[in-house]
């Protein structure tokens, strides 16, 4: 088909728009990119008195909800958020496994689903106890 | 005679604007069936009830604050020092639960009466629509308490997503702004609740009106002879329209100052701590059989593939159903199963109020 005048200024157009909407999107896009996140320390340390034998604690690790529990086996700690739907897993001293409260999913202290509709294990954080501190990380 | 200043105001802007023909069309000249009843309300009392959210709306935000550190120190100074601020928040709670309440009816008489069919598809598309931007104006404004419930209903629900294949945890992180519901999430959900949703849902309640006045407004499906076009929407119809109207106000009235407990659970009344999972946290009413889905149906990704399904099979409902048949009775298997699924939502709803 013959190109005509008429059909170079409808392209014309039609490429004017698209360049402006796309000059616009760009930076609105950009705009909205979540921040990246200062990420806080590497280690954590916390003082072991603050949990003690039997006991759990939830703390930041590199932004996220970290449970550091003080089991028989020794320490652990694992992320504290839950893999279905990212509510936070509480210590069931009782039972020794770890429970959602908002859709039932339990763990036990490797992480490993016991119950419940959680798809995945939790992820673990590398933890020690040097002398009268709580390293995580 | 002399002609009052009211009468050559109505001239001066007739001559300019035209707005007797525009009268003449849309109020007095705009007739309605002579059979429709009360269910035909439904949409006008949305419209007040939408009026009366964007009302209350503009005055929290006078003094709402959208950071972490001041949202639920400002909402509490509504509560307790504003005066009156007490009153316009509650309308508001209540109202959005009035609101989601009366679009339930609006499209259960709208499915049982079989008005989604042919020529009206895009009226139940757009309404399904308009349903669905209630509902994210409904969660978008659960955060901006910064709550307990409001942290938690949000960490839920947008987590929802991380079940889309591939993309999911990164949505995730543009959904939120950041890896935990924080400030960014906060920012974002503001806009979203008080500009980006309103404007939506202004939209879609032109286009659904437009297609409502180009269809012709649907009649109950139980008269064998096609009824008369009598009654003028104005002031007739729009009276019978106020009845119901205020019937409507009176339940916002009646939650507010009967039942406060009912739009602010406990979980609502304490700050946010984004370290400890209330124990028995649970979402409103309304979301209630989603999120008792969710705990009913041990895998993560069929528990909200269900969902989506329900809800693309409710939207597409004129595509699938394309008898012209709409008298409930005279299509028994429909009414019945739509009966049954509407047993099994609220005995959902009802499970996850027992818990």
């Amino acid at each position: 088909m013959k190109e005509t005048r008429r059909h170079f200024l409808a392209w014309l157009v039609r490429i004017t728009g698209l360049a402006t909407l796309a000059g616009f999107l760009y930076p609105f896009i950009l705009y909205l990119k979540p921040l990246s996140s200062s990420i806080s320390a590497q280690t954590v340390e916390i003082p072991l008195e603050e949990v003690p034998p039997g006991e759990a604690k939830i703390v930041s690790y590199r932004g996220n909800p970290t449970i550091v529990v003080h089991a028989k086996e020794g320490m652990v700690a694992l992320s504290a958020v839950c893999t279905h739907l990212g509510c936070l897993v509480r210590w069931e001293k009782a039972r020794g496994e770890l429970f959602c409260p908002c859709h039932a999913g339990r763990f036990d202290l490797t992480g490993k689903v016991l119950g419940g509709p959680p798809p995945r294990p939790l992820p673990k954080v590398p933890v020690k106890v040097v002398g009268s501190s709580i390293i995580l990380g | 005679m002399k002609i009052s200043l009211r009468h050559k105001l109505f001239h001066w802007f007739d001559e300019r604007v035209g707005w007797g023909e525009i009268a003449k069309k849309h109020l007095h000249g705009y007739l309605l069936p002579e059979n429709i009843n009360a269910w035909y309300s439904m949409g006008s009392i949305l419209l007040a009830l939408f009026g009366l959210q964007v009302l209350t709306g503009v005055l929290l935000m006078i003094y709402y604050r959208p950071t972490t550190e001041d949202a639920f120190s400002s909402i509490r100074s509504i509560m307790t020092e504003v005066p009156y601020g007490w009153l316009i928040r509650s309308i508001h709670a209540a109202g959005a639960n009035v609101m989601i309440f009366i679009l339930f009816l609006h499209m259960l008489s709208t499915l049982f009466m079989g008005s989604y069919k042919k020529p009206r598809e895009l009226n139940w598309v757009t309404g399904c629509v308009l349903f669905a931007f209630t509902l994210g104006l409904a969660l978008s404004g659960y955060l901006l308490p910064w709550s307990q419930l409001s942290y938690w209903a949000t960490t839920v629900a947008t987590n929802t997503v991380t079940t889309i294949p591939r993309w999911g945890d990164t949505l995730l992180l543009w959904v939120r702004g950041s890896a935990q519901v924080s400030q960014a999430t906060l920012g974002r959900f503001f806009a979203l609740h008080v500009a980006v949703l309103p404007l939506l849902v202004i939209l879609f309640i032109l286009l659904h009106l437009f297609f409502v006045r180009s269809t012709g407004i649907s009649t109950p499906p139980t008269l064998a002879t096609q009824p008369r076009k009598i009654i003028p929407f104005y002031p007739d119809y729009l009276l019978e329209d106020l009845k119901m109207i205020y019937l409507a106000l009176a339940l916002v009235a009646f939650l507010v100052f009967f039942y406060p407990g009912f739009v602010f659970p406990e979980d609502s009344l304490i700050p946010a701590d984004p370290f400890s999972t209330p124990e028995h946290i649970k979402p409103e009413w309304y979301f209630l059989a989603n999120y008792q889905l969710l705990r009913l149906i041990p895998n993560k990704i069929l528990g909200i593939l269900v969902q989506v399904v329900a809800g693309l099979f409710i939207v597409l409902l004129p595509f699938i159903d394309r008898s012209p048949e709409r008298h409930p009775l005279r299509r028994p298997a429909f009414t019945l199963l739509s009966i049954l699924a509407l047993l099994g939502y609220i005995g959902l709803i009802y499970a996850g109020l027992k818990e």
